[in-house]
């Protein structure tokens, strides 16, 4: 025993491994957090500062001087609460039906609602265009003579785009609830009508207003719809891109980016502090709602879900179809010559998206699972900072994150200059861009291992390392690949940030579409969208297959 | 002695979770921490296992200090209470960990595992995941992965609540011999007064991060020293006696005689109810009290009686035949001063 007693003293003298480990893990996760979030940040705010005179308040009196100044901020304003409103009384009809009516086919319903998520947001507008625009089909078959460019586009498009957010949010609300709540109220006399008022509403209040503030960041950074249905009608994300790519005007754009940033954080802010307390809302005891028939009520709800999935699918197929026929919409001849990409880089750009996508998946994979399980396992001040850094890219659009790359990195003295120009660094850029989400996904999934079986390993002998290779990892790797399929999604219909990062050799999809479509190629931008679609849907199947073939249930692939 | 506590001090935030510890446990020994929820009980295990590191105090063992040794280099057993088997792991794999930290060879791992499940009673369960196995089988094979890399000291946190009252009758037996074939220094946690008092050598009580009282089941039991031990420990009459113009205790006027009484008098007195006498037919007239019947629980084997002696309720158990008294009827009953125990107020 006393060889025993020796050895406990010896290697606690000496280092421990573990805190070694502790420490290097902490510097590992944060040093990337720092040159990829705060780095550009900082960058983008000293430039806005930026004046021939030094730092100073110029760029912005000059800015907030101009008439243009007002409009696009009324412009904003005006496009992200109509839309958001829109989008909530939709979804939560919508959520609403899926969860507390009984539906025929309900994940039927479900996926074609969850689509948009699946191709970029200018899709949702390039159907509209498709549909009711100056050749739209519908416009021209009734001669309605509706004009979509402006407001009006912008915000149904923006509908369409942040529907399936909302939906997300708003279904996890509704899912749950205690029955127990509605057999009082029903008991003491309530109408259906009241029930829904006193019970039903107050119980999602918080999804509620979670969703409300998601869409609402969503809408106000989103580039890709006004870019291309909102004509004249300008809002702070394309008047970015204007000034950046249009002006070279990089003060300028430095200033939009930090007023475009403040709504979006404070929006962030606000549903990270609402999310925090939604989750006392089910007791432990609650008695789980059992949804019954209801014919009446059922029929309006299968009327409703029918004509929000029916409105979502012409859009997307008008795209389709339109990639499909001679000329949309003068000649309907089908045809695959949009499929030919005879035009610069030809179908390249695709290729050179899916290997963005993959290089992103595997390092957002590696950042973020690695952040969760770190701040995770060592509480204390300076991963708290290092949690507030990693969910701090919700709070930032991707515009100004774009931007933010270019001041920072494009800087022959800086080392990441290195990868300027490079798909790695477009790569990067989604990482980061996304950062928060695949962040609280990964945290998630590292919360829910039970703290007991880290300590279970240690008390049976095993260090930090052991435990993360024999225990962690084999637990948790379903969601792991859940995180990597979610940075392959956004990345391969993202847009905003990666726009200003891309040269003519590493030209992706989504910008394809967006170049295509400015030079009225409509139907091959529509052809080179259901690639994009195509490829996305394919690789969800694909990991589907993959996971259900390995035995893993439960992992919900789309988040 | 084999552990040293020393003052030992845990806080969590504005929270003291333990405050100022002092316990010592010998080799072989079968030590319950016993308590309600919130005690302090577990954090306390927690520091032994090297779980929790303590805000203040030291932790020897046979003289070493080991308070800020990590877990794993302590070589102490532990059994969660939530099982907390390695889901992705069989039975005898998750058995064989704690083996292959340390390092052993493939043939003494083979060997070993198959004691560990012999001794289990699991063999024939090696092969399955722990999500195929019942409860108490988990527990089982915790106690098998605890065990196997012959640990200093077994710490069991509260291992059996989390299965059904037969499983854990049928477990506290094999626990109880497991530690008397093994001889293992065994430290466990619980919150039930049954499972610690059937179980243990030494049992712990603890209330609001402080021991109350350290003793065997039946000093615990028969001597309990504060008011919490009193009515944690059984069923106990705690009466509140005022000072009487001799200096004697009262009870509602009469003056009581308490053998074991301190110099500095009794406030607080404690009285099982199966020690409360009827007087009826006693020619003594010490300690006699009279008071009014309030209720009657007929319970078979005896009946429940509970009096009102001026503000304070007294119960108490009669046994044998006889019509059982009404409500409201006045009853005078004898405490016998050996029986009465001086609490301290806690």
């Amino acid at each position: 025993m006393a060889a025993f007693e020796a050895a406990v003293l010896r290697r606690a003298r000496a280092l421990d491994t573990d805190r070694l480990v502790a420490l290097g893990a902490v510097v590992t996760v944060g040093v990337p957090l720092v040159l990829f979030i705060l780095y550009p940040l900082v960058s983008i705010l000293r430039k806005s500062f930026d004046t021939p005179e030094g730092l100073g308040f110029a760029n912005y009196v000059r800015y907030f001087g101009t008439p243009k100044f007002v409009q696009v901020v009324w412009n904003t304003s005006a496009v992200s609460v109509s839309a958001t409103v829109a989008t909530i009384v939709l979804a939560y009809g919508f959520a609403y039906a899926l969860h507390r009516a009984v539906l025929p086919c309900r994940n039927l319903f479900r996926l074609i609602a969850l689509s948009p998520l699946f191709a970029p947001s200018l899709v949702q507008a390039m159907g509209l265009i498709f549909l009711l625009g100056k050749n739209g089909i519908l416009n021209r078959t009734f001669d309605l003579g509706i004009n979509i460019y402006g407001y009006w586009g912008i915000v149904v498009s923006e509908v369409f785009y942040s529907f399936p957010h909302a939906l997300l949010i708003l279904s996890a609300a509704l899912a749950v609830a205690d029955a127990r709540h509605y057999e009082s109220a029903r008991m003491l006399g309530a109408t259906d009508w009241r029930i829904f008022w006193t019970v039903t509403l107050p119980a999602t209040k918080y999804g509620l207003a979670s969703a409300v503030f998601v869409v609402f960041a969503n809408v106000i950074t989103d580039f890709g719809s006004p870019v291309v249905i909102g004509g004249d009608y300008s809002v702070l994300a394309t008047e970015i891109y204007n000034q950046v790519s249009g002006q070279a005007n990089f003060e300028m754009g430095a200033v939009i980016g930090m007023i475009l940033l403040l709504p979006a954080a404070v929006a962030v802010v606000v549903e990270k502090m609402i999310a925090r307390r939604q989750y006392a809302v089910v007791a432990a005891q609650s008695v789980p709602l059992t949804v019954r028939p209801h014919r009446r009520l059922d029929a309006v709800m299968l009327a409703y879900v029918a004509l929000v999935s029916a409105a979502i699918l012409v859009v997307i197929a008008a795209v389709v179809l339109a990639s499909f026929v001679r000329l949309w919409p003068y000649n309907l001849t089908l045809t695959l010559k949009h499929y030919e990409f005879d035009v610069q880089n030809g179908i390249q750009p695709l290729w050179t998206s899916i290997g963005v996508s993959l290089m992103a998946a595997a390092i957002g994979i590696a950042v973020v699972v690695t952040g969760a399980y770190v701040i995770e396992k060592f509480p204390n001040l300076l991963t708290r900072a290092l949690y507030f850094l990693s969910i701090l890219p919700a709070a930032v659009p991707g515009m100004v994150l774009g931007l933010g790359y270019i001041l920072a990195f494009n800087d022959p003295a800086s080392p990441i200059y290195l990868l300027y120009e490079t798909t790695v660094l477009l790569a990067i850029c989604n990482v980061y861009h996304y950062h928060a989400q695949g962040f609280l996904i990964a945290t998630t999934s590292v919360k829910q291992i039970s703290h007991t079986f880290d300590e279970a390993s240690a008390t049976l002998g095993a260090g930090f390392l052991r435990t993360m290779r024999r225990i962690t990892l084999p637990i948790i790797w379903p969601s792991v690949v859940s995180v990597g399929v979610f940075f392959f999604m956004r990345s391969m219909v993202t847009l905003s940030a990666v726009i200003f990062l891309i040269t003519p050799a590493t030209q992706l999809a989504a910008v394809s579409v967006l170049l295509l479509d400015d030079a009225g190629q409509m139907n091959q931008a529509a052809a080179f969208s259901v690639c994009i679609i195509g490829v996305v849907v394919a690789s969800l199947f694909g990991f589907h297959a993959v996971l259900r073939a390995s035995g893993a249930r439960h992992v919900s692939l789309i988040q | 002695m084999l552990l040293n506590l020393r003052s030992l001090v845990k806080r969590f935030g504005a929270v003291t979770a333990v405050k100022d510890v002092t316990l010592d446990i010998a080799e072989a020994e079968f030590v319950c921490f016993l308590g309600p929820s919130g005690c302090g009980k577990t954090t306390l295990l927690r520091i032994v296992a090297g779980l929790e590191i303590p805000d203040a105090g030291e932790l020897l063992f046979r003289g070493a200090d080991l308070t800020r040794v990590p877990a794993r280099l302590r070589n102490f057993g532990m059994v969660f209470q939530s099982y907390s088997l390695f889901p992705n792991m069989t039975a005898a794999k998750n058995v064989v960990y704690g083996l292959e930290c340390r390092k052993w060879s493939g043939e003494a791992i083979d060997r070993r595992v198959r004691e560990m499940l012999a001794l289990v009673h699991l063999e024939d369960q090696a092969a399955k995941y722990p999500h195929q196995l019942s409860g108490g089988q988990q527990q089982r094979v915790a106690v098998a992965r605890a065990l196997a890399p012959q640990p200093q000291v077994l710490l069991l946190d509260e291992p059996l609540s989390a299965l059904d009252a037969k499983v854990r009758e049928n477990l506290r037996g094999e626990l109880r011999d497991l530690h008397r074939t093994l001889g293992i220094t065994t430290i466990m946690v619980t919150h039930d007064q049954e499972e610690a008092m059937e179980m243990a050598d030494r049992i712990v009580v603890m209330n609001a991060g402080v021991i109350e009282q350290v003793g065997s089941a039946t000093e615990l039991y028969h001597r309990p020293q504060s008011r919490f031990v009193a009515e944690f420990i059984g069923r106990m009459n705690v009466l509140r006696l005022a000072s009487g113009p001799d200096g004697l205790p009262r009870l509602s006027g009469v003056p009581l005689r308490v053998a074991d009484a301190r110099p500095n008098g009794v406030r607080l007195v404690g009285v099982r109810p199966e020690d409360v006498e009827l007087a009826a037919g006693r020619a003594d007239g010490e300690n006699r009290v009279t008071g009014t019947i309030r209720r009657v629980v007929f319970l078979g084997n005896m009946t429940h009686v509970t009096l009102e002696v001026g503000d304070q309720r007294l119960l108490m158990e009669l046994r044998g035949p006889g019509p059982p008294p009404e409500r409201g009827a006045s009853l005078t009953v004898r405490l016998p001063p050996d029986r009465l125990r001086p609490l301290a107020d806690s």
